[in-house]
C-alpha cells in the first residue's frame, strides 16, 4: 500500500502468479486493520494487470470482500482492464466482484459447475459445507469430466481434504471459498478465508514453542491436528502434500505472518506479510499416469495391516 | 449376506451427518452376527475423518476378527485405502492409550 497524491493505493502484482503472493500479501496487509474505518479516497490498482491465475482472480475477490463487508473503505475505486476483467468470467469471480460493486450480495449463491473449452470450473461457498450444501463438491460431474476412476478419485479427495479442512477451523462468518479448475493435463484448487487461521488452531495442541511458519510446516505431517481425541486424523492435509510431492505438483499455503510452499517436492518455509486467515493453492499434473499408479501402490503396501474383505462380484 | 447401499448418498461423504447416517445403516445389519457387504462402488471419494467415523467405529464396537469376517467392502480402490488409513490410524491411537494407560499406572505405582 502507498499513499501519492492523498490517494492510498492497493495494487495488484502485473502478473499474478502463486509465486506473486508474498508480494501481494506485503501490499495488501495493511487492510486487516481498516475494520470499520471507512477510508476515503481509496484505489484498488489492477489497471496494469497483465494475466492472472485461479488463484489471482479469488485474492483480488477477497480483498474486495473484506473491505466491502468490513466496511474499510469509504467508496473506493477498483481499476481493471475491461480485457482483463473479462477473464475473471472464466473462474466464475467476475459475478462477484460486480455483485460487491452492485451490491447484490446474493450473488455469491448461485456460484455453479461450468465447463467450457475442455476446462471445468468448480467454485464453493463452504459457509455451509458441514450442512451438507456444496458437500458433493460436484464429485459426479468430476467423475464424469475424467472417467478414469483413479484421477476423480485423487481431484475429489485433495478438495474434500481442502474442504474439510477450511471447514474444521471456521468461524462464524468466515467466508471461506473454494475453487477448482482443471482439464485433462492438471488440476488447481484455490481456497481462501478469513478466519481463525490454520496456525492459531494448531499452535495450543503442539507442545514446544515453535515460530508461526514451523507449525504451518508441522501442518503437513502425518498425525497433526487441532482436535486430538476426535475422528480428526490429521491426514488431510499430509496426504494433500503427499500427492504433490510425488505428482511434481505445487502447495502453497499462507496463513497469518508465515509460508510454506512445496514445489515439486521441495519445500520451503518463512515469514509473510499478514493474511487474516489461510490461503492454500494446490496444482496437480495429471498426465503422468504412472505417478497416479505409483501414488496407488505406495499406499497400498503402507496401508494393509487390516485385512478387509473386497467383494468381487 | 446382509447388504447396505451407501450409493444412496452420493459420490462423496465428507460431513460428519453423513458419516453417521453410513454408520448407522451398516450397524442396523448387525455386523456382530452376520455378513454385511457394504455397497459404496458409486463414492469417488471420502475424507479420512470419515472413514475413521464410520469403519473405525464400527472396527471397535465388534472388534477385529468380526471385522474382517463380517465387513465386506464393494469400493474402488482410492475408498479402499481411505478406510485402511482410517482403521490403522485408530490402531495407533489405542496404542498410544494403552502405552499412557500404563505409563500412568507406573507412575502410581512408584
Amino acid at each position: 500500500m502507498r499513499i501519492a497524491n492523498g490517494k492510498t493505493i492497493f495494487k495488484t502484482p502485473d502478473v499474478f502468479t502463486p509465486q506473486m503472493v508474498r508480494h501481494f500479501l506485503k501490499e495488501v496487509s495493511p487492510l486487516f486493520g481498516m475494520e470499520n474505518k471507512a477510508v476515503p479516497d481509496v484505489v484498488f490498482d489492477a489497471y496494469d494487470l497483465e494475466k492472472a491465475g485461479l488463484l489471482g482472480h479469488l485474492l483480488i475477490y477477497k480483498f474486495m470482500e473484506y473491505s466491502f463487508k468490513k466496511h474499510c473503505f469509504l467508496n473506493p475505486t477498483f481499476s481493471i482492464k475491461e480485457g482483463i476483467f473479462n477473464e475473471f468470467k472464466k473462474t466464475g469471480f467476475q459475478k462477484l466482484v460486480l455483485a460487491f460493486v452492485n451490491d447484490k450480495k446474493k450473488e455469491f449463491e448461485k456460484l455453479k459447475y461450468e465447463e467450457e473449452n475442455g476446462i471445468f470450473i468448480a467454485p464453493i461457498n463452504l459457509a455451509n459445507f458441514e450442512q451438507g450444501d456444496g458437500q458433493e463438491l460436484y464429485a459426479p460431474q468430476i467423475r464424469d469430466y475424467y472417467l478414469n476412476l483413479k484421477v476423480a478419485f485423487i481431484v475429489t479427495l485433495c478438495m474434500s481434504e481442502i474442504a474439510a479442512n477450511y471447514s474444521a477451523h471456521a468461524e462464524d462468518d468466515t467466508n471461506s471459498i473454494l475453487v477448482a479448475k482443471g482439464n485433462h493435463d492438471s488440476f488447481e484448487i484455490a481456497c481462501a478465508d478469513n478466519g481463525k487461521g490454520i496456525i492459531r488452531s494448531l499452535r495450543p495442541t503442539l507442545n514446544g514453542r515453535f515460530t508461526a511458519y514451523e507449525i504451518l510446516e508441522k501442518a503437513m505431517q502425518q498425525g497433526v491436528t487441532s482436535k486430538r481425541g476426535t475422528d480428526h486424523m490429521g491426514y488431510g492435509l499430509w496426504l494433500v502434500n503427499e500427492m504433490v510431492t510425488m505428482l511434481k505438483g505445487e502447495l502453497y499455503m499462507f496463513s497469518d505472518k508465515a509460508y510454506y510452499i512445496n514445489r515439486q517436492g521441495g519445500s520451503k518455509k518463512g515469514e509473510s506479510a499478514y493474511w487474516r486467515g489461510t490461503i492454500t493453492y494446490v496444482r496437480l499434473p495429471l498426465s503422468n499416469m504412472q505417478a497416479i499408479d505409483a501414488i496407488y501402490d505406495k499406499f497400498k503396501m503402507r496401508y494393509n495391516r487390516i485385512k478387509i474383505q473386497r467383494y468381487n462380484g | 449376506m446382509a447388504e447396505v447401499n451407501l450409493n444412496k448418498y452420493g459420490t462423496v461423504i465428507n460431513t460428519e451427518q453423513l458419516g453417521e447416517q453410513c454408520y448407522n445403516d451398516i450397524m442396523r445389519e448387525n455386523p456382530y452376527e452376520n455378513q454385511v457387504l457394504v455397497r459404496m462402488k458409486n463414492i469417488v471419494s471420502m475424507t479420512t475423518t470419515r472413514a475413521k467415523q464410520i469403519f473405525g467405529r464400527i472396527y471397535k464396537e465388534i472388534g477385529e476378527e468380526k471385522f474382517t469376517k463380517n465387513i465386506v467392502l464393494d469400493c474402488s480402490d482410492g475408498v479402499y485405502i481411505i478406510i485402511e488409513m482410517g482403521l490403522e490410524e485408530l490402531l495407533s491411537d489405542i496404542g498410544n492409550n494403552m502405552n499412557s494407560q500404563k505409563e500412568g499406572e507406573k507412575k502410581n505405582k512408584n
